[in-house]
């Protein structure tokens, strides 16, 4: 088994008011805790705890939005192997991380169609002139990407459905179909690592299958997946290992059953 | 005939302007203090092609081109990833810096005199341009083309980026966008625009100094884009119209000058503030070309 | 000589650094670009220059007007323009804007109410008469006198009293001096109404000694902001030597060079200091994620 993410170690602390002459005081919040985790390629690995225990946080370490403060971030790629702390994120996400925020982070005012193009493209032809001096090439290349997130998407029907509807602004879905596009950018972005922040918040049930559906399509894939997720049914029926973090680092790991029905588990959900 | 034509060479000139400019004031939403400052150099550049190398129109655009888009780069290299407030900032930081330059460095300048006789405008093949009927070509085929041109890119991938950058540009760059780059390529190919508004501005006026390329100017130009409407071609060339039309308007209805030029400013200050609060996409809008 | 541009200097320096006070205490605390601020030291001078000069007050009546008149403009900015921008979420960008569209109103309206000619104080300054042999005429050495009293007066009130710390508290964590109790609203509203106050001073002393013309204004907030550039975003202290060090630098300038090239070395520095060391002098807080 091949290591696709290795975290060794890491702090993460924010200054909440530090310096002279302050009001508040000074205070220091801890909130990564020499963290260490390694991600497993082709498997998908939850991560699970209270609210407010870094997690997201974690995340955004991965993705080059945050510096810790020590400790190492390595992910080895099918493309290229980067050291996420020196790189930027869109580096990262070149080299195969895709990102789901928590919430529904879309762009308002691009219609669905913008959203997976955007995606499938990779930033390849992306130059001011192209459109205007090679209109055929360019034509073509955006007919070829349009086949190609069609056939990605076709064997969802929930995807399908958005792909009909490819002109509608972003802002005008609901909140669940909202989330639906991000995970269906992922999946048309041929990314090699998802994490994925709580997907399954804001979906209804029957957009759950569509979820497992994803997963299911990664794994076969040989792709790698990271879940934060608070759902347990989901995460017995979806995830392959699972982690409990708290307090900044990971207290156990195991299988999702083991995890979920230990003791200190159960307790931080009962808040 | 003479005044109609004086007007509309007028808004060519600053559909050109706006339309550029919109491109990061609208599109990216990189407010800017400092479009003045390239408009002032690229009339000065083409006060050098004119009068001292002698170009003819093209190689002419091309060469205030090259140099807008030099001096906007390397602005925009250490200037980009400042954030919104620093960053308007350091654009007007940069315009006085460069109003400074024109104003002070009389021996290669001539300072607040200014520049004249810049003149003739020659096309090759075509002869001369020369009085307005040939301005107003010149400036209208000019126009429609940053038009075009614009439009183009508004719609191109790389348009469709800029969009996204605007709304949420941490979350395009987990998308392996490098917005960095977008945003310093969005501002090089502005500037390098403005100079054919300059160029159009130089020779037409065949007079310019520095006064009418400083911070009321940038502000005019701020106001031309923010008015129209941000984001779009349509909104860009709307804002134009109206800034030129409207002391055009205010000079018609027979106020003396000193109170017409203050009157122009009030009422294009409290345009901002109503926009501003009732209307921040512009009075068109969303509306896009 | 040289003795003599720098105490010039330190007078200036100390008025640019009242001015950067007043604008950190707006911008610490709510993080508005008031750039609007320009036009209230615009209009403090025009107030005392009417009260002085057309009402023929006596001075210290017509200071105090001008004081308060500021102070009411300033409230008025607060609630009219920013306050119903803030309630709508709308962008920093925004405001800002709107806060250009309120500084152009303010200008052309001093530009309608008072011409574009400058205006004087006619008047006998105090300490005229006491020129004995100080390097400075004794109304600057009162400016002086008088400029430092009032920051430090305000520094104590800062540290000593109730509202001092309240403000502080603002500036550390809006949500969280709500969550202790502090009127955030009422105390934003002081805010501004004290920085009124402030500016109010230093433009009456200026306008006391050298007069007041309707583009006064902006040249003297960015000095300000320069000021608050270089001493320090976030702390009060930080305009103060940022202020001071200002006035001495453009005091070496003038002295070294020409007055002309005060305003180009100003911007140079905005430039240096906003890519290499934005936080400034002093440095400020670590913002927490």
């Amino acid at each position: 088994m091949n290591t696709v993410l290795e975290i060794k170690e890491i702090r993460k602390s924010f200054a909440m008011n530090h310096g002279r002459a302050r009001v508040f005081g000074a205070e220091y919040k801890n909130v990564i805790n020499d963290l260490s985790i390694s991600l497993e390629e082709g498997m998908v690995t939850s991560l699970v705890g209270g609210n407010g225990e870094g997690k997201t946080t974690l995340f955004n370490l991965i993705s080059g939005l945050l510096r810790p403060d020590n400790g190492q971030i390595l992910y080895v790629g099918e493309r290229e192997s980067i050291d996420c702390i020196l790189s930027s994120p869109w580096q990262i996400a070149r080299a195969g991380i895709g990102r789901m925020f928590q919430g529904a982070r879309v762009f308002d005012e691009l219609s669905v169609k913008d959203h997976l193009l955007i995606q499938a493209r990779q930033s390849e032809g992306e130059k001011p002139f192209s459109r205007m001096l090679r209109p055929a090439r360019s034509k073509k290349l955006e007919n070829e990407l349009s086949e190609r997130i069609y056939h990605e998407l076709k064997g969802f029907e929930e995807f399908r459905a958005l792909w009909d509807a490819a002109d509608t602004p972003a802002a005008s879905l609901s909140f669940a179909r909202q989330r639906l596009l991000s995970l269906a950018g992922l999946l048309v972005g041929g990314y090699d690592l998802l994490l994925l922040d709580e997907p399954s918040s804001g979906l209804s049930r029957e957009s759950f299958e569509t979820l497992y559906k994803l997963l299911d399509v990664m794994r076969e894939r040989g792709k790698t997946v990271f879940l934060i997720e608070h759902n347990m049914e989901f995460i017995k029926k979806a995830a392959d290992t699972c982690h409990y973090m708290a307090e900044g680092r990971i207290h156990f790991s195991g299988s999702p059953e083991e995890v979920l029905d230990h003791a200190d588990v159960k307790q931080s959900y009962l808040l | 005939m003479g005044y109609l034509s004086h007007i509309i060479i007028l808004i060519n000139i600053y559909v050109i302007l706006c339309v550029a400019s919109g491109l990061i004031i609208g599109l990216s939403r990189m407010i800017s203090l400092g479009q003045a400052a390239f408009y002032g150099i690229g009339a000065y550049i083409t006060a050098l092609c004119i009068i001292l190398l002698d170009l003819s129109l093209i190689p002419s655009l091309i060469l205030v081109m090259l140099v807008n888009g030099l001096i906007s780069l390397l602005i925009a290299i250490p200037t980009i990833r400042l954030r919104g407030d620093y960053f308007i900032l350091a654009t007007l930081a940069f315009q006085f810096i460069v109003f400074a330059l024109l104003n002070n460095l009389s021996s290669v300048t001539n300072g607040s005199l200014g520049v004249s006789g810049i003149s003739p405008v020659s096309v090759m093949g075509l002869g001369g341009i020369n009085g307005q009927s040939g301005f107003l070509i010149l400036s209208a085929v000019l126009a429609i083309l940053v038009v075009l041109i614009f439009y183009f890119i508004y719609h191109s991938p790389y348009g469709v980026s800029l969009k996204a950058l605007r709304e949420d540009e941490l979350a395009l760059q987990t998308m392996g966008r490098n917005t960095r780059r977008l945003k310093i390529m969005a501002f090089v190919i502005s500037s390098a625009f403005i100079g054919w508004a300059s160029y159009i501005f130089a020779t037409y006026m065949t007079y310019i100094y520095p006064g009418g390329f400083h911070l009321d100017e940038s502000i005019f130009i701020l106001i031309a884009v923010l008015v129209g409407g941000s984001g779009s071609i349509r909104g860009a060339i709307a804002g134009a119209v109206f800034v030129i039309l409207l002391p055009e308007v205010l000079r018609y209805s027979g106020l003396p000058d000193s109170i017409a030029a203050p009157m122009e400013q009030i009422f294009f200050g409290l345009l901002l503030i109503l926009v501003m609060r009732f209307r921040p996409n512009g009075l068109l809008g969303k509306l896009k070309l | 000589m040289i003795i003599q541009f720098l105490a010039n200097g330190l007078v200036n320096g100390a008025l640019i650094a009242l001015v950067a006070l007043g604008f950190s205490l707006v911008y610490n605390t709510t993080r508005i670009f008031h750039i609007a601020y320009a036009g209230i030291y615009l209009w403090a001078a025009y107030i005392l220059y009417f009260f002085l000069e057309i009402l023929h007050w006596p001075l210290a009546a017509s200071f105090l007007m001008a004081i308060l008149g500021s102070g009411l403009i300033s409230l008025a900015c607060e609630k009219l323009i920013y306050a119903p921008l803030s309630k709508r979420w709308r962008s920093p960008n925004s405001l800002m804007i709107s806060s250009v569209g309120v500084l152009i109103l303010m200008v052309s309206l001093g530009e309608l109410a008072f011409g574009n000619a400058a205006r004087y104080a006619d008047i006998e300054l105090p300490g005229s008469g006491l020129d004995i042999g100080l390097l400075l005429p004794g109304f600057k050495v009162i400016s002086l006198l008088l400029v430092t009293v009032v920051i430090v007066l305000f520094f104590l009130f800062l540290k000593y009293s109730s509202l001092g710390i309240r403000i502080r508290a603002l500036r550390d964590d809006e949500l969280l001096s709500r969550v202790f109790g502090v009127n955030t609203t009422l105390l934003k509203a002081g805010l501004f109404v004290l920085s009124g106050f402030l500016v109010a001073i230093a433009s009456g002393l200026n306008m006391l000694d050298m007069g007041i013309n309707p583009h006064l204004g902006i040249p003297v907030f960015i000095n300000a902001f320069v000021a608050l550039v270089i001493g320090g975003i976030g702390r009060f202290d930080g305009p103060v030597l940022g202020g001071i060090l200002l006035g001495l630098l453009q005091a070496m300038t003038e002295y070294f060079f020409d007055s002309r090239w005060v305003i180009m070395v100003t911007f140079i520095l905005l430039f240096i200091f906003l890519i290499i060391r934005p936080q400034g002098l002093i440095p400020s807080r670590t913002r927490a994620f």
